[in-house]
């Protein structure tokens, strides 16, 4: 039976503290809900703690802790995404019908933190494997040859999925932002 | 730039700050955002400002909408209380995996449905080596039919001609 220690307490907390606003965020981005995005974030700590309390935990270096728990937590915030089975689309057109207030009465500097949260609800309406892309590549600032190595992907389909997601984003941000200002 | 071409990609450019605009020559569908394109999209006049997502900054306003953001505050304390508990160092156990299957699919049914489906087969098989057999027989006694009336409007016809010379010579072979 193998046997288990528990890593450092003050080094697993400085990870923690370390990651935990990018981890949250990934999941955040990804599954579009709050509550959930924390149960993520938090499932992939603990199992961080896990693996880091194994015989041979191969997370030695920073990078290497940061890789895999992007990688942990872009692959449970897909799960839950799937388990959830909710069609992202809808969930845009939600976001875009309770909108409060519009930008007509918006002052310009408002208006352009209207606009930002504008492209972080249609995100959400992305298909899931064009939103991954998007955001590991804006948020986390990730070349494609990362992105695809975090996905097991190949180039190619990750510089596809980046470029039909920003086409699409930028087309549904149009639309949505001609009939806010009509 | 050929937008298909992907050798030349800004894409595989590592990102820093400021974030420069790249969809114009990025190979990002520059057709399509060409600066008439995005002015007949984007609204004018007084709602000139809603038309800056359409400009060179939409890259940047991405990098900006998509800025990490904080976790719920005691996020950290939560972790480090969960994983300071025993079960934290034992994987989750999966739920059992209900298997729901239609009662055909049980393995004896299974079993007999295909034995019952081996014999058909073979029944299948079996009738139609019949039929295609009693086919050719039949075939064969109509050519053999057929040949044998071929041959005896022959020979009435060459006994005819027979009689009838020998008639014209004197003689008589009706008795």
């Amino acid at each position: 039976m193998a046997t288990h220690s528990h890593p450092d307490p003050q080094h697993f907390r400085t990870l923690v503290e370390t990651h935990q606003r990018m981890v949250f965020s990934l999941a955040l981005r990804v599954t579009g809900e709050y509550g959930t995005a924390e149960e993520v974030a938090q499932d992939a700590f603990l199992e961080l703690h896990r693996t880091l309390s194994g015989p041979e935990s191969k997370l030695t270096s920073a990078d290497h802790i940061r890789f895999w728990l992007r990688r942990v937590t872009v692959h449970r915030a897909t799960d839950a995404l799937r388990r959830r089975r909710v069609r992202p689309e809808a969930l845009a057109e939600e976001w875009l019908d309770d909108q409060p207030g519009s930008p007509e009465a918006d002052p310009s500097p408002e208006l352009n933190a209207a606009v930002l949260r504008l492209l972080e609800e249609l995100l959400r309406s992305l298909p899931e494997a064009l939103r991954v892309a998007i955001v590991l590549r804006y948020q986390e600032e990730m070349s494609p040859d990362e992105i695809a190595t975090l996905l097991g992907q190949p180039v190619n389909t990750v510089k596809s999925n980046l470029q039909r997601g920003l086409q699409l984003l930028r087309k549904k941000a149009a639309i949505t932002l001609k009939e806010y200002v009509r | 730039m050929n937008p298909l071409d992907l050798s030349h990609d800004p894409l595989d450019e590592p990102r820093s700050e400021p974030v420069e605009p790249r969809f114009e020559g990025a190979g990002l569908q520059p057709r399509r955002y060409v600066p008439g394109k995005t002015r007949a999209l984007a609204p004018e006049g007084p709602d000139a400002d809603a038309a800056q997502i359409f400009s060179h900054e939409f890259d940047g306003q991405l990098t900006q909408a998509l800025r990490p953001v904080d976790p719920p505050p005691g996020f950290a304390a939560k972790i480090m209380e969960l994983a300071a508990s025993p079960a934290a160092s034992q994987a989750p156990r999966k739920p059992k995996l209900l298997v729901l299957r239609p009662r055909w699919q049980t393995p004896a049914l299974r079993l007999w449905a295909t034995g019952a489906l081996a014999a058909a087969l073979v029944a299948c098989l079996f009738t139609g080596e019949q039929l295609h057999r009693r086919h050719q027989q039949e075939l064969a006694d109509q050519q053999f039919l057929t040949a044998v009336r071929i041959t005896d409007h022959a020979l009435a016809v060459s006994t005819a001609q027979t009689r009838a010379q020998l008639l014209r010579a004197g003689i008589n072979l009706s008795n």
